[in-house]
């Protein structure tokens, strides 16, 4: 397989993909609850996307109280008002010392 | 509700600065670096070689749909699977632009291409905190993380000539803290709190879908289900969606 035309196809979908909803929801007004709507997205997919990492690091269910991601999200939680900083210290660092010594 | 102000208020409104952006994804950039590394190894043990996994970060631009498709390189699928799976992949960016396209002010046609193309997981974070976004801070955000992607893919590369056992780290937690500090400020409300708990429990039962379709379709029916909680049994929040600095 060429790796051009795979790297090609790849951008295009991509970028398309990107695009269409950036170009649709331009420049138009909407209703209250379709605003009220979009305000939800980032909470709903950030949410999606790290419950997963968090609860089933190994793509199984696991008593989450053994799990080292599970305290290290914890403290990530604690902090999170403070900063992203803060969280991410907290974060990374309960779950490097849990890698370590666990 | 979120209403456009015709005086944009300023703490709603993100900075009109390049740097603010930049300093606001740093974070994210220390986060997202060993997965840089990783997919330069992984394009190098695949058989991408060193321009061809550049090229990807170059791009494509996707880190999710770059390691997948390295991967599928390696076991010598067809592009069009490729196409399809990058597809599927990426679809949650519909989401992305969707959130942020009514934000941005005075931004022009040709300018939102270019945004279009620098749409991350991570630039979307971090300018979705905002009720208004300004072109400069997203630029400043999307732009450093550009930066940062190829100089860590390219190290993964170099690196990847070294060390064969790079491809075989488990890096997935790496960038959760920094997404908690995004979500936690913007869980304001009731609906926002039931959209959380939806999308948690949601993507729990969906994470074994393929291509990460679990992702969309648990945060579009989390929403769905959440501004149905709304109407049914709650009054409405006219604070609520508004992420505060």
């Amino acid at each position: 397989m060429n790796i051009f035309f795979i790297i090609l196809a790849m951008t295009l979908v991509t970028f398309s993909i990107r695009l269409c909803a950036l170009w649709f929801f331009s420049n138009r007004n909407f209703s209250t609850l379709t605003m009220r709507t979009l305000s939800l997205v980032p909470v709903a997919v950030l949410t999606s996307i790290c419950t997963p990492l968090v609860l089933k690091p190994s793509g199984i269910y696991e008593n989450p109280f053994m799990l080292i991601e599970f305290w290290a999200a914890i403290g990530s939680l604690v902090v999170a008002r403070f900063g992203m900083l803060p969280a991410l210290a907290v974060g990374m660092g309960i779950f490097t010392l849990g890698k370590l010594f666990i | 509700m979120v209403t456009p102000s015709p005086s944009y208020d300023r703490k709603y409104t993100s900075p009109d600065s390049f740097r603010s952006g930049v300093i606001a994804i740093l974070p994210m950039l220390v986060g997202t670096a060993p997965f840089g590394v990783v997919f330069g190894a992984l394009a190098m043990e695949v058989g991408l070689g060193a321009w061809g996994g550049q090229g990807m970060s170059l791009f494509v631009f996707a880190g999710s749909a770059q390691f997948v498709g390295a991967s599928l390189y390696g076991q010598g699928v067809s592009i069009l699977v490729l196409a399809i799976t990058t597809f599927f992949i990426n679809l949650r960016h519909i989401l992305y632009g969707a959130s942020i396209a009514p934000k941005l002010i005075d931004v022009n046609t040709r300018s939102r291409f270019l945004m279009a193309f620098l749409l991350t997981d991570e630039a979307f974070a971090i300018v979705s905190r905002f009720e208004k976004i300004r072109a400069n801070y997203f630029w400043g955000a999307a732009i450093a993380m550009y930066l940062n992607w190829q100089l860590w893919t390219f190290l993964g590369i170099v690196a990847g000539r070294e060390f064969s056992g790079l491809v075989t780290l488990d890096l997935g937690y790496l960038i959760v803290p920094a997404f908690i500090a995004i979500i936690i400020p913007q869980i304001n409300g009731s609906t926002a709190i039931m959209c959380a708990i939806f999308s948690i429990c949601l993507s729990l039962l969906l994470d074994s879908m393929p291509h990460k379709l679990g992702i969309i379709i648990s945060s579009v029916l989390a929403i769905v289900a959440s501004i149905g909680a709304e109407k049914l049994f709650l009054k409405s929040e006219p604070d609520e969606g508004k992420s505060k600095e």
